[in-house]
């Protein structure tokens, strides 16, 4: 008897069903209703309604935010994959210096969000400590207002962003490029293929399902960040790096309005459910 | 014979003082202060600069010189000490305030003055008359007691205020201007002249930049927030003239060249006070506590700095923007409440702790008669000059909608000053828009 | 040679991008209040000070927080493994209905922001008690990460082949000396690297424990570093840089250690995706 349960596949997932249930599906559950009310931090009693949405969809502000926030993902996922599978190609080459590469990669990846933010709000700076302006000086340009103009702020984030990500997202290429057996590289340069069509035609299409997998977690993260540039510009100037996620959290603890709050998460659970399962519909035809 | 007697006295000294100082221990720490055996076990939520966490030598003798009494003379009992951290002060609000919700709020809490009404609108604070004194309450300046008032009841301790001036180059702006126009015409002079920043102030995305810089020439202009039933009317009427005025002037700072476009990122003293160190910088707009700041970098700050009040958009109009954090009980057990308002009565509400506090912190007292009594201020050109301006005293008003229309205009400035939008006027009618709205939903 | 030569090249460029950040944090952070006012700034600081280091030291609770960090990680890491592990192992050598649909519903889990379970689970736990409470707090963070988790694991337990199990299975070993016997000492490199990456999760996590815990002796460390930020009484730019180096050191010390481990286990658990 107890070895046939042992022999059933959900006996086995019943704790991750229980902590997911407990702590991911009940809160879910509690925001979605959450968003259908007029609940602020200190009200008690709450109304249902569908003024939080009305209100978020209608406003001008939204779109804004829309708009900031695909933009920051998109460049985001993009330049984290260039540069990580950049890195992910030079470092397998193994040459010597290439662990300097690799450690200088990891490295970036473990600084938190909020200290991302701190140093690169340092970098950044116009005053006497801003690194990155000195640089351009001594170029001779003109100085850089890295988080003072709407675009660039915006340029700001995502680039603090990508340095703190790309590690993630080279290592999961490097990864998939050491799996990928020799003979194939071997057999191509016999037929004569140059470099260029050793990877167009080789190099890509293996790594292909790992940039899928990559591609789906690195979106999700970025759409999920709001820590790093909560530390670098507070959504500003105006709401120029206001993201779904910082909306969120301003609603809910700037204006302590938990409706309005939550019914900006759910927009952003739609969202990001979205992307998963197109991509999820990429892989599954590809498959 | 002697040596000996001498010795054995030494080592019953030593061992007396050593026993002593194994049964002691400390009466204040970071997180604790009293006994920590105590019987009665009081919570206290607290910025991190009351704390002994707090930045400065000073600062610290002054909490535990301060709490080490109030421990002693309550042997049996002892405050659990939440350090809030100093960044984050609209998360801790709203932390309290959910706490307060729930019932699981501390037993006393430092509360930002803008946020406290909430606290004693919903009935989460006592009153503290009776631990007070009516003398005392009465001594409070005007700006205050709007605020932690209640029928008549005092809820929270406004134990220090701040002021708004501007900071100018005295050895190289003869006549300090005193119109907004002035203002710009001598920041582009000295710009031109100089090669400085004509002007700087904290315009970047936070609650200092509307603070500091925009409610105080609102209020000049009697421009008012919200109307007496809680209604936002900030951008309906002479409100919304006194606003769109207001920004306008800010705006044109920027777009003039008067002051540089990266006012709109500042949001902290360091980077306005790395262009005064390095002479780069004419006029600043900031704190009454910008000029300690200004001594502590540079060597001849009295040579070079001189602060007066604020330009207005006329000569003759006047009005300040006055900060800082309330102390208030928020327990429903009396004995609890007592011994919590014997704390803040003892660090900072009564008459000698709110002066001394004020002078270790660099802080302006809120009580009228520490002007007149004690010579640290009553005899300070410098201070009779920071406290004049108190008469001229604002509070933000205690509307739940108050960091709604803060934040709305945060952003508005925002994107004026970085030349998203050249619309001033709608600007302020979406954030009158949004206020209302928001208004209606909670009505 | 010149594609070497080129290489090299980008080697450094990379390795600038990636460090520069944080040495010049190290630079300011060794810096006196005067000299990083100086411009043109130094990189190598004229008078090398641990003033700052001492003084965020002495005035923060810093070494508490490195320490409730590792506190974290580690429940965080044991409670993920234990619930992953055998979830992993019923999707990797069970077959039933509709198992990749789950498993993408699992993965689903992990787009949601902690930020929208963070608000009711604040009320929720406050109800319980369970506020200031590690395994409150570590419970949520267990939560958060087991979908990688089990997604990491499983990938890694399909890389062992089958027929180890139906050898040890005609040995009549049950399905729980399967896994303990058979399939974990074989899945080291796929534990190891999601270890590291639940490590890092946690260690970055911000918002949970910010509302969770309201005592200051038990922030982690991404929390407290906002303890030194923020006073706008005195300048901060130096004390911020220490402070971000010292909650950065033990992580950096980590990645120096481990580096060759750290790069083994995720490749080869990775391999599989």
């Amino acid at each position: 008897m107890n070895k046939n349960i042992m022999e059933r596949w959900w006996i086995w997932v019943i704790p991750l069903a229980l902590v997911l249930g407990v702590f991911f599906l009940y809160p879910l559950l509690n925001v979605i209703r959450l968003s259908f009310s007029n609940a602020t931090i200190t009200t008690i009693k709450e109304g249902f309604t569908f003024e939080n949405y009305i209100h978020i969809l209608t406003g001008s502000d939204f779109w804004q935010v829309m708009k900031v926030t695909l933009i920051f993902v998109f460049a985001s996922v993009l330049f984290q994959l260039l540069l990580g599978l950049i890195t992910a190609m030079l470092i397998n080459k193994d040459l010597f210096g290439s662990s300097l590469v690799k450690l200088s990669m990891i490295t970036a990846w473990v600084v938190p969000g909020i200290i991302t933010g701190v140093i690169w709000s340092i970098m950044y700076s116009s005053s006497s400590w801003g690194i990155l302006n000195y640089f351009i000086r001594l170029l001779g340009f003109d100085q850089i207002p890295f988080l003072y103009t709407p675009s660039w702020a915006l340029f700001s984030v995502v680039l603090a962003n990508v340095w703190r990500g790309t590690g993630f997202s080279g290592i999961m290429q490097y990864a998939a490029l050491r799996g990928i057996p020799d003979q194939l590289y071997e057999a191509a340069a016999i037929d004569g293929a140059s470099t260029w069509q050793q990877f167009w035609n080789i190099t890509l299409p293996q790594l292909k399902p790992m940039l899928m997998i990559n591609t789906i977690l690195i979106t999700i993260y970025t759409f999920n960040t709001y820590d790093s540039i909560f530390a670098l510009t507070k959504g500003g100037p105006g709401s120029s790096t206001t993201v779904l996620s910082l909306g969120a959290y301003k609603q809910v603890f700037r204006h302590l309005n938990l409706g309005r709050g939550s019914a900006y998460a759910v927009i952003m659970l739609v969202l990001s459910g979205t992307f998963t399962i197109l991509y999820a519909g990429f892989m599954g035809s590809d498959q | 014979m002697k040596k000996k007697t001498l010795l054995i006295a030494l080592i019953v000294l030593f061992a007396m003082t050593s026993v002593s100082f194994a049964q002691d221990y400390e009466l204040v720490t970071p997180e604790r202060i009293g006994n920590p055996d105590a019987e009665i076990v009081l919570t206290a939520n607290i910025q991190r600069s009351d704390t002994l966490f707090a930045a400065t030598d000073n600062r610290k003798d002054y909490i535990r010189k301060a709490a080490a009494e109030w421990a002693k003379a309550h042997p049996n009992a002892r405050i659990d000490v939440q350090v809030a951290p100093t960044g984050q002060i609209s998360m801790t609000m709203a932390t309290l305030l959910t706490q307060a919700e729930s019932g699981n709020a501390p037993d006393f809490a430092h509360i930002d003055s803008f946020w406290v009404g909430r606290f004693i609108e919903n009935g989460y604070t006592k009153s503290l008359n009776e631990y007070m004194g009516e003398d005392a309450v009465n001594d409070f300046y005007g700006f205050t007691k709007d605020v932690v008032m209640k029928d008549g009841e005092m809820h929270a301790i406004w134990g220090e205020t701040d002021a708004r001036f501007l900071y100018y180059r005295k050895d190289w702006i003869e006549e300090p201007p005193r119109t907004w126009d002035e203002t710009i015409d001598v920041a582009l002079k000295m710009k031109e002249e100089k090669g400085v920043h004509g002007f700087l102030a904290w315009l970047g995305s936070w609650e200092g930049a509307v603070n500091g810089n925009v409610w105080p020439l609102f209020w000049a202009q009697d421009g008012e927030m919200f109307d007496e039933n809680g209604r936002p009317v900030i951008g309906e009427g002479k409100n919304k003239e006194a606003l769109v005025n207001s920004l306008g002037f800010l705006k044109r700072l920027v777009d003039t060249g008067a002051a540089p476009v990266m006012v709109s990122s500042i949001t902290s003293s360091d980077p306005m006070l790395a262009e005064i160190r390095s002479n780069n910088v004419a006029m600043v707009a900031n704190g009454s506590w910008l000029y300690n700041q200004i001594d502590d970098i540079i060597d001849d700050a009295d040579e070079k700095w001189d602060f007066v009040p604020l330009p207005q958009m006329k000569a003759d109009q006047r009005a300040n923007s006055n900060g800082g954090w309330t102390w208030a009980v928020l327990s429903d057990d009396p004995v609890k409440q007592e011994l919590a308002a014997d704390y803040i009565m003892r660090v900072v509400g009564n008459a000698e702790a709110m002066a001394e506090r004020a002078k270790v912190y660099n802080y302006l007292p809120t009580r009228e008669s520490i002007y007149e009594n004690d010579p640290y201020f009553s005899e300070n050109e410098r201070m009779q000059k920071l406290s004049e301006s108190l008469e001229y005293g604002n509070a933000r008003p205690a509307n739940p909608l108050y960091n709604t229309v803060s934040e709305l205009t945060q952003t508005a400035l925002g994107r004026l000053l970085t030349g998203q939008t050249d619309d001033i006027e709608a600007e302020v009618d979406e954030i009158q828009r949004e206020a209302l709205s928001e208004w209606e939903a909670n009505k | 040679m010149v594609k070497k030569i080129s290489i090299y090249m980008l080697y450094g460029l990379v390795s600038i991008f990636f460090l520069l950040p944080i040495l010049w944090t190290i630079s300011l952070s060794l810096k006196t209040t005067s000299e990083i006012f100086i411009f043109p700034p130094t990189f190598i600081p004229k008078d090398i000070t641990f003033d700052n280091f001492l003084y965020v030291l002495n005035n923060t609770t810093m070494t508490t927080y490195l320490w409730n960090s590792f506190k974290l990680v580690i429940y965080t890491v044991f409670g993920t493994l234990l619930v992953a592990i055998p979830a992993a192992y019923s999707f990797s050598r069970f077959d039933f209905k509709n198992k990749s649909k789950l498993l993408f519903v699992i993965l689903i889990f992990q787009m949601i922001s902690p930020i929208v379970i963070g608000i009711p689970i604040y009320r929720y736990y406050s109800n319980l008690g369970l506020l200031n409470n590690y395994f409150g707090l570590s419970m949520v963070y267990i939560a958060i990460q087991i979908p990688f988790a089990t997604f990491l694991l499983k990938g890694g337990f399909d890389a062992i082949p089958k027929e180890l199990d139906e050898a040890a299975k005609i040995d009549g070993a049950s399905r729980f000396q399967l896994l303990h016997k058979v399939i974990l000492p074989v899945a080291l490199p796929a534990l190891a690297s999601a270890t590291i990456f639940i490590s890092i999760n946690a260690w970055s996590q911000f918002l949970l424990p910010y509302l969770l815990l309201d005592r200051t002796s038990q922030y982690p460390v991404s929390v407290g570093i906002l303890m030194t930020q923020g006073n706008f009484q005195q300048i901060s730019t130096h004390y911020l840089a220490a402070a971000s180096i010292i909650a950065l050191l033990p992580a950096i010390i980590m990645v120096f250690l481990l580096q060759k481990f750290i790069l083994k286990a995720l490749t080869a658990g990775a391999v599989k995706g």
